[in-house]
This record gives structure tokens, C-alpha cells and sequence, in this order.
């Protein structure tokens, strides 16, 4: 019996004081993930600062939403959740997988793949710098656990003299997949759907998805916004009878873009011998 | 008394080595977890320094760097050092299929897809797959060399006294390609989209520009891979030299893409690649030659040209090529024959025409 006692005592002081792993696999199954992360989605507009989470004490709530490739290069993503420590539970982390394109707060009540518990404190910061290299920065307790963002989109870069057309991701031209296979069948748009729409005040009314076209998309003057167009899967043929109209540029035309469909409007046109039509709020050749 | 004594010793003497055991077991247990943790950690921030690398050798495309390879993959690509510019080696798959034959990353190794280290996606962009037994990541890299940008401004298209063809980019992100569509650009998506090859293309040159007479193909080309062919506009603004004011009241147009003078009595080989370039100066494909302002090369010279006019649509070929002589009257910039009907150079049949594409972002 003596004996047992002892060797008990000796596993327990062992086990110990050997060093903690809960932390270091939680960071290394979201981080083989995240790595591909394209972009940080906050789930909650309430946690959006880079300040300590206190409440409401007690409760799941939806941090952040880490969009990432999956190994087939489709976006996918997951959602950081956290229980905020009250004065009978201390904080827990968690990290659902997202697979049905859903917003976060849909999934409060899964499990998930990965979590981390007992923490005092929790807060993060995204860097400020998009070219920095780490995006993400998750403060639990006194542990900072960095994540860098390999494909992170750099969307409001400004094209200069002599940039390429893929200029724009974080880590130039290159996009890297995470070890994550969902097997997802995005379905494809097909040509002549519409993969952009503008409102008359520059608004997306359907988002942007003509990666989503089969191949190549069109422009069609098709609301009073000047710097954007609706856009629809197909190959261009703008200026041709019955296709839309070239656009000619509403700083070339000096056109009041509140005027825009008007027939014979010049700020787009068609080839010779056609003339253009206000159809169905969009400029047409005819 | 003495026989319990006796029990607790004998039992000890069982005790002991399991729990020495039992700790040499879990502490070896440990280390293995930890250390295998540590190599997925360093893995995992390796993989972006593979990132950096891999993209400097698609981007460079030094062929010095392959030079000692003796695999197959690489020996034809090495051939080709003498008859094209360095320039056709960067983003090129061949190149980094050379590259990758006998390349391998923490024991991951590229997968070789029907004879290929690379396969290519929907839309063209080169896929590396790396395997180590069951586990593997892949990689997609885009073509950052081939397009350059059109800067926003009101441009003037057509010849210097056309000006009624005035038109703008601000808010429209236009990118051009710097050289012609190659052979083994066309190759490449015939195989890919399992298109019919004919024995003849595959026996060309990978680095010459495909000639072809059918338009519709060059347009079918630049759609399938998310592009378009360049219209005889944007050729006009990717040519001239531009205005300063970005919103001028007119539109100035120099007829050449290197000066400003109106006239020029004679042309040399490097802006316009006319007939008789050929005793001076070898064709070099992929040269960084005759190149405009935004860095767009051939604006004037070398191949002819389709780019289809939505303005005029019966001007759609850059006729200022190597099959005219220095003083001709086609060698300045927004001077347009009509494809297929010109015969005030050669019979259609004799012209081989070039094509490049362009996007729009």
C-alpha cells in the first residue's frame, strides 16, 4: 500500500511539472490552419477592439471569424469563440470549423475542434500593417500566440505604374493551402449571371463573386454609381448589336451620372452604325 | 512481524523497477510529443520561407541556377539559352519543372502529375503539389510577370489626328500583357482544356508567338483564362506617350513611343523591328525591345498584330511589323489595317498575326 503511495505521488509530481501541452496544440491545429488565412471577419461588432473581453460574464460569444483555403483552394473558415470567465468558471477558448457558409453566431452551440481553457484574461490585436507579417495576435493570459497570414488579401491596394494584375495578395502571387479537405463542391456560376451589382449609391448588391464565373465577366453601366459597374459571367462583347455598351468613362463624356440611361448616352458606345439604348436600366447596343 | 517486513521489501523490490519504468516510458513519451510538436512548429513557419523561395525562382527565372541539373525536365530548357531573352524563363512551368526534379522540402516532394511536377488550374495558374507519404500541401502561383498597368487618364484612341475616339479608365484597373501569347502558352491550354493539337504546333518554337489566322480562337484563349483580347484602344494608350495632366482638355498624340518629335527620318531596330532588322540584329524573342511607357513591348514593329477595335471595328490589325520596310507609312502608332482583307501589304494568307490578352480587375 506504502508503495502505491509513493509511486502515485511520484506520477503526480512528474505529470506536474512537466510542461503544459494544451497550449502548444491548440496553437498548432489552428495555426496549420490559419496559416492560409485570406482575411479576419470580426463575428461580433461589440469585441472589435483591441481590448480585454469582460462580459457578459459567463457566456459563449463569436470573436472573430478566420476565413482560410482549404486544400482544394476553396474559402473556408472557422469561428473563435469564447466563454467569458466568471467568478465560478474561468475562460475558455474554442474553435469551431464553419462548413456550411454560416454566420458564426449560427454555431454558438458546437463543438469544437480545438479549445483552450482556464484563462484569467483574454484579448487579441490584428496588426495595423497588412505587409506585417504576423495578422493575428490572440493575448491569453501572458502568452501571446502569433499567426501569420499567408494568403491575407490585400484589397485596398492602389495599382501603380508597372504593378502587375496580382499585386494584391499579402504574400505576392503565391497562395498556400492549409491541411484541411471539407471536399467542398462550390457550385459554379453560370454565363450570363450577374457576379457584381451596384445600387444608384455605389452599394453591393449582389457581392462580389466572379471568381465564382466559369471563366473571364463583362461590365454594364447599369446604375447612376460612377466607379462601379455590374458585372456578369461571359466573354465581353460590349459595342456589338444587342450586347451592352462599351464604357467610354464619365470623366471623357462630362456626364451627370444621374443621367446616365438616356438613349444615345455618351458615356458609353457601340461600333459604327449602332447607336446606344437605355434597356431595362442598362446601356445597350442597337 | 518480521514475515509482513519481509512482504513490503519483496514487494518493493517488484515496485521499484516499475516505477523507474514507468518513468523512463513517460519521460521518453514526452520527449517524443514535445519534439514532434516543435518539428510541426518549425514545419509550419518553414513553410513560408519555402513561399519566399519558390517565388523568387518563378519570378527570376535564372537559368544559371538550373545549369548543372542533368535531368531531363531541364536539358531542353537549356537548349533554348541561346534563341530567347531570359524574360520567357520568369513564371514559366517548364522552368519550374526543371526547378523542382530533384527538389524537396523537410522530406516533402513535389507530385508529379502526367509527366509534370505542376498541374495547371480552370484559369491557368500553375498548382505545385508537396507529398510526404499520405500527408501533403499545395500551392498555387500566379503569373506576377507577364501583365503591366494601365495608369487611369482620359485617352485618345486611333491615329494623331483622330479626336473623337475620347475615352477614360479612372476607376477601371487595366492590366496589358508585355509580350504576345507564346506557342507554349496555347500549347499549354489546349492540353489543358483537351483541345485538339495538330502535329505541326507542337514542332514550333515554345517561346514564338502563336500565329494563327482564326480570331476566334484568340478570343476564346484570353476568356478561358479570365482575360480578354486587347482592344485596339487600350494598345493606343498602352502606346503613346502620355499627357501630364491625367484629365488634359486634349488628348496630344505623338505618332512614336519613344520621342516626341513628329517626324523621324529614320528607325532603328530596337523601337521599330522592320525588314532589313534582320542583317543588324537577330529577332530575339522575349527582348525587352520596342517597348512603351507603361512597359509594354513591339508597340511598333516585329510581329503584326490583332486587336479588335470596338470603335472602327473594320481597324483591327497593327500592320507596322518586320514584313514592311523602314519607310513605311504603317510603322506609327494607331495606324490600323482591317484583319484578313488588307492587301495593301501581303495576301492573308502570307500575314501571320500575333495576339496578346488583357484583364480588367
Amino acid at each position: 500500500m506504502y508503495g502505491f503511495k509513493i509511486i502515485l505521488l511520484i506520477l503526480i509530481l512528474f505529470v506536474g511539472c512537466s510542461p503544459k501541452g494544451e497550449e502548444s496544440s491548440f496553437y498548432l491545429e489552428t495555426n496549420a490552419r490559419w496559416m492560409a488565412g485570406t482575411k479576419i471577419k470580426w463575428a461580433s461588432e461589440h469585441y472589435q477592439e483591441d481590448t480585454r473581453i469582460l462580459k457578459p460574464q459567463g457566456s459563449w460569444q463569436p470573436i472573430l471569424e478566420i476565413e482560410f483555403l482549404d486544400r482544394s483552394f476553396n474559402k473556408v473558415s472557422d469561428c473563435l469563440f469564447y466563454r467569458v470567465p466568471n467568478d465560478e468558471r474561468r475562460g475558455e477558448l474554442k474553435i469551431v470549423a464553419n462548413r456550411s457558409y454560416v454566420n458564426c453566431i449560427d454555431l454558438i452551440g458546437e463543438e469544437g475542434y480545438t479549445s483552450l481553457d482556464g484563462i484569467i484574461n483574454f484579448g487579441y490585436e490584428t496588426s495595423k500593417d497588412l505587409k506585417a507579417k504576423s495578422h493575428l495576435v490572440l493575448k491569453v493570459d501572458t502568452k501571446r500566440l502569433k499567426y501569420q497570414f499567408l494568403n491575407y488579401e490585400n484589397l485596398h491596394q492602389e495599382y501603380k505604374l508597372l504593378d502587375s494584375s496580382v499585386d494584391k495578395s499579402f504574400l505576392i502571387g503565391i497562395q498556400i493551402t492549409s491541411e484541411v479537405d471539407y471536399k467542398i463542391h462550390r457550385s459554379e456560376l453560370k454565363i450570363g449571371d450577374i457576379c457584381l451589382d451596384i445600387d444608384d449609391d455605389c452599394n453591393e448588391k449582389v457581392k462580389d463573386q466572379c471568381d465564382r464565373c466559369p471563366y473571364g465577366n463583362y461590365q454594364v453601366i447599369a446604375s447612376k454609381c460612377k466607379n462601379k459597374f455590374r458585372r456578369y459571367c461571359g466573354m465581353d462583347k460590349c459595342a456589338r448589336a444587342g450586347f451592352p455598351a462599351c464604357i467610354r468613362g464619365y470623366v471623357a463624356s462630362k456626364l451627370d451620372p444621374n443621367a446616365f440611361c438616356i438613349n444615345d448616352s455618351p458615356v458609353g458606345f457601340c461600333q459604327k452604325g449602332l447607336r446606344v439604348v437605355c434597356l431595362n436600366n442598362q446601356l445597350m447596343c442597337e | 512481524m518480521q514475515k509482513s517486513y519481509k512482504l513490503i521489501i519483496t514487494k518493493f523490490y517488484y515496485f521499484v523497477p516499475l516505477v523507474l519504468f514507468l518513468l523512463v516510458i513517460f519521460y521518453l513519451s514526452g520527449q517524443y510529443l514535445s519534439g514532434t510538436r516543435k518539428e510541426q512548429k518549425k514545419l509550419v513557419a518553414d513553410k513560408g520561407k519555402l513561399i519566399q523561395k519558390l517565388m523568387d525562382v518563378w519570378e527570376q527565372g535564372n537559368l544559371d541556377r538550373v545549369s548543372e541539373k542533368k535531368n531531363p525536365e531541364c536539358h531542353a530548357l537549356l537548349k533554348m539559352k541561346q534563341l530567347v531573352s531570359s524574360e520567357f524563363f520568369q513564371c514559366n512551368p517548364e522552368y519550374l519543372n526543371c526547378f523542382l526534379a530533384d527538389y524537396s522540402f523537410y522530406g516533402y516532394r513535389p507530385y508529379k502529375f502526367q509527366n509534370k511536377f505542376y498541374e495547371l488550374d480552370r484559369l491557368g495558374n500553375v498548382i505545385l503539389t508537396f507529398e510526404k507519404g499520405d500527408d501533403y500541401f499545395r500551392l498555387r502561383l500566379f503569373d506576377t510577370c507577364s501583365d503591366v498597368y494601365l495608369p487611369t487618364k482620359k485617352y485618345s484612341a486611333g491615329t494623331k489626328r483622330e479626336n473623337k475616339y475620347i475615352w477614360d479608365n479612372f476607376d477601371q484597373n487595366i492590366f496589358i500583357d508585355k509580350y504576345y501569347v507564346s506557342n507554349q502558352d496555347v500549347l499549354h491550354w489546349k492540353k489543358r482544356t483537351k483541345r485538339e493539337i495538330k502535329e505541326e504546333e507542337s514542332k514550333q518554337l515554345p517561346f514564338a508567338p502563336y500565329l494563327s489566322l482564326d480570331t476566334e480562337l484568340m478570343h476564346q484563349y484570353c476568356y478561358e483564362h479570365g482575360k480578354k483580347v486587347v482592344e485596339s484602344r487600350y494598345f493606343d494608350a498602352a502606346s503613346y506617350i502620355p499627357n501630364k495632366e491625367d484629365d488634359p482638355k486634349v488628348v496630344k498624340k505623338f505618332p512614336y513611343h519613344w520621342t516626341k518629335k513628329r517626324f523621324v527620318e529614320e528607325f532603328d531596330c530596337f523601337n521599330v523591328y522592320s525588314k532589313g532588322c534582320e542583317s543588324k540584329r537577330p529577332f530575339k524573342y522575349f527582348e525587352g525591345m520596342s517597348t512603351s511607357w507603361i512597359g509594354m513591348h513591339y508597340v511598333l514593329g516585329g510581329f503584326m498584330e490583332f486587336l479588335p477595335n470596338k470603335f472602327d471595328a473594320e481597324k483591327n490589325l497593327k500592320v507596322s511589323s518586320f514584313y514592311l520596310d523602314n519607310k513605311s507609312h504603317w510603322h506609327e502608332i494607331g495606324v490600323r489595317g482591317e484583319f484578313g482583307k488588307n492587301n495593301s501589304t501581303r495576301t492573308a494568307k502570307d500575314i501571320k498575326v500575333a495576339f496578346r490578352c488583357m484583364v480588367l480587375k
